[in-house]
């Protein structure tokens, strides 16, 4: 799902102080999962902003809701008895949700409470980790199910760098060596073999490379 | 002061205390079962989290941390009770600045 | 004879070739670049520069190339893909070429955030080895990548890197018989200090028949003090510096550790000029390129052949 995290309240502050009433609308469904803007974590945004307001003597009006997916055109819609009387909705929805919320209420600014990150998977409960760039053209059978382009930090296609050390990454210890894991992968497989080919360049134009992406399919239009 | 019985400490979620806090309360204090006798197992563990938690918040608003507090209790204990609660409302009284209540709102 | 390099030439003959390196200044200085070249002229058969090595900001490596080129070297071009994409690749190959440069070294390069612009994006957009596949397509075909032809295409010697020491262990043949197929015509390693592990290294390299096929020149760092052993052996990923090797530098007053390091520098050249499979050198004395030439005496490389 998507990973994002709670921006700073400074910086949050700075971007709404403006507005006096502001609605704080929340997401249940890829950030309720990573704890940074499900329904929790909206009515602790809200009831935070009260009392940082009211310690700097000064009057806003908040109120909060959540919907179960704020990218969803038909979700979006279930807080627009709300939207009219406040001045600027904060969203803590991912920048798809920010940016679905600005495409329908088209008259109110949407400011993001969070820092949208990456595609990732969770781990174990407070541990999410990154394992997808969204490249297009999904090789992932070839490497044992680990990717490459996200796992490896210089997205090499024909095996590790020189600065893997112990099945550490050299820009940071606590990044694994995403070749290390493909490697290791492969040999419980045994299938290394499908390493010894030579991996061509990557065709980028289906990834963000190539502009931003859209998918329409006819037979899903109502 | 307020008293505000739950069925366990493990239902305060982090939220429920800042907007205690947001309405126009000096502080909260979460009485929680001994740890040992938790009939839900963890709740209370989970409580004392959720108040560290919060109190986090509180740090980052620029608040006193002190407003929040988790404390387990023996429930029979009255006396120790009484001396707890006591000791909590002072502090609240000793702090600097308390929230004006008027401008926020109820929940 | 594929090109027209003179290591190529050196390698062929049978001499045992001497490489060093030479790292652009941090701007458009052009006497700092002329102090290195003048203390290495004569005594290497090319000289190797970088291309804004650990993500530093330098003078660009093919401009330097140039320099040194007109000082009378004969340049081996270090291209990094982590900056540039295959267009600007492709283009600086063209480029490099037609000023005069006959050899080339591919190299991922190391990450972004190693160096002094942490913030910059990291391009990547090819990895080494379709880098040399790519030098080898424009040589022996005269196409760049999709294929279309070249106004006269550059014929580069190819080189790679590879790291004996790096993990995982087992995989460092294996990727060193890929850059082989790739196209690699020579290979420079990662400077050598625990010389039991890289005499292992090439007893694979030589059964695999990878010697056959391309020449290996072991890299050679002369250690300046303990305190930069200790460095590389914690800090810099890839690095196998034996504990025994810093004891002995340590082990000597701090005025003599450069001395000793030298010494160690000549033994290791000594060693692994006996290996099988070994076709020469590559001596990275970063930032002390004036030793360069006593190395080479005590070492008895000092005289390049005539090719």
């Amino acid at each position: 799902m998507i990973v994002a995290e709670l921006k700073e309240i400074s910086e949050i502050r700075r971007m709404i102080d403006r507005y006096s009433s502001i609605l704080v609308v929340g997401c249940d469904s890829c950030v309720a999962e990573c704890a940074a803007g499900g329904r929790r974590e909206t009515m602790l945004l809200a009831a935070a902003l009260k009392l940082s307001y009211a310690k700097d003597d000064k009057q806003h009006t908040i109120t909060e809701s959540c919907l179960d997916r704020q990218c969803v055109d038909d979700f979006i819609e279930g807080i627009a008895h709300l939207v009219p009387e406040h001045d600027v909705l904060l969203s803590l929805g991912c920048g798809a949700g920010v940016q679905a919320l600005a495409r329908v209420y088209t008259d109110k600014p949407i400011i993001p409470a969070l820092d949208t990150l990456f595609i990732g998977e969770t781990e174990m409960r407070g541990v999410w980790q990154e394992n997808c760039l969204g490249c297009g053209q999904c090789k992932l059978g070839y490497f044992g199910a680990v990717c490459p382009v996200t796992r490896c930090s210089k997205k090499l296609m024909n095996g590790p760098c020189g600065g893997s050390k112990d099945g550490h990454c050299e820009v940071r210890p606590d990044i694994p060596c995403g070749w290390d894991m493909i490697i290791r992968r492969l040999d419980t497989l045994g299938e290394l073999d499908r390493l010894n080919e030579y991996v061509p360049p990557v065709d980028w134009s289906t990834s963000h490379s190539g502009g931003p992406r859209r998918v329409v399919r006819e037979d899903q239009k109502p | 002061m307020k008293l505000v019985a739950i069925p366990c400490s493990g239902k305060i979620e982090a939220h429920h205390l800042l907007e205690t806090l947001a309405a126009g309360a000096h502080g909260a204090l979460v009485l929680a079962c001994a740890e040992k006798a938790c009939q839900y197992l963890e709740g209370s563990k989970r409580s004392h989290k959720r108040v560290d938690y919060a109190r986090q918040w509180l740090d980052k608003l620029g608040m006193e941390t002190d407003r929040l507090e988790f404390i387990h209790i023996p429930p029979t204990d009255t006396e120790a009770l009484d001396k707890l609660l006591k000791e909590f409302a002072d502090k609240l009284e000793s702090f600097e600045k308390t929230l004006p209540i008027a401008q926020t709102q109820p929940t | 004879m594929k090109t027209e390099s003179r290591l190529e030439k050196v390698l062929a003959a049978g001499h045992f070739a001497v490489t060093a390196e030479c790292g652009p200044p941090k701007g458009s200085d052009l006497a700092v670049l002329e102090k290195k070249g003048k203390a290495l002229l004569g005594y290497i058969d090319s000289v190797n520069v970088t291309d804004n090595q650990t993500a530093i900001v330098r003078m660009s490596s093919v401009a330097a190339c140039s320099i040194l080129k007109a000082m009378g070297h004969e340049p081996v071009l270090q291209m990094v893909t982590r900056d540039r994409n295959r267009i600007a690749l492709q283009s600086d190959l063209f480029g490099a070429y037609a000023l005069g440069i006959r050899t080339v070294l591919c190299l991922t390069g190391d990450h972004q955030t190693f160096g002094n612009q942490k913030e910059a994006v990291g391009v990547f957009d090819l990895d080494s080895i379709q880098l040399v596949r790519t030098v080898r397509e424009m040589r022996d075909n005269g196409r760049i990548i999709g294929g279309e032809p070249i106004q006269g295409p550059p014929k580069m010697f190819i080189g790679a890197a590879e790291n004996p020491f790096a993990d995982p262990v087992s995989w460092r043949v294996v990727r060193l018989a890929k850059k082989l197929q790739a196209g690699a015509d020579f290979i420079q390693t990662q400077c050598i200090y625990n010389v039991d592990r890289f005499e292992q290294f090439m007893r694979q390299a030589v059964d695999m028949g990878v010697t056959e096929k391309l020449y290996i020149l072991a890299g050679i760092t002369p250690i300046k003090t303990a305190g930069m052993a200790k460095y590389m052996a914690n800090k810099v990923a890839g690095m196998d510096v034996p504990e025994s090797l810093i004891q002995r530098v340590a082990g000597v007053p701090k005025e003599k550790q450069a001395a000793e390091g030298i010494k160690i520098a000549v033994e290791t050249i000594q060693q692994v000029r006996e290996m099988k499979g070994v076709a020469g050198i590559h001596l990275m004395a970063i930032e002390w390129e004036e030793r360069v030439p006593e190395i080479l005496e005590a070492a008895g490389l000092a005289k390049r052949p005539q090719v």
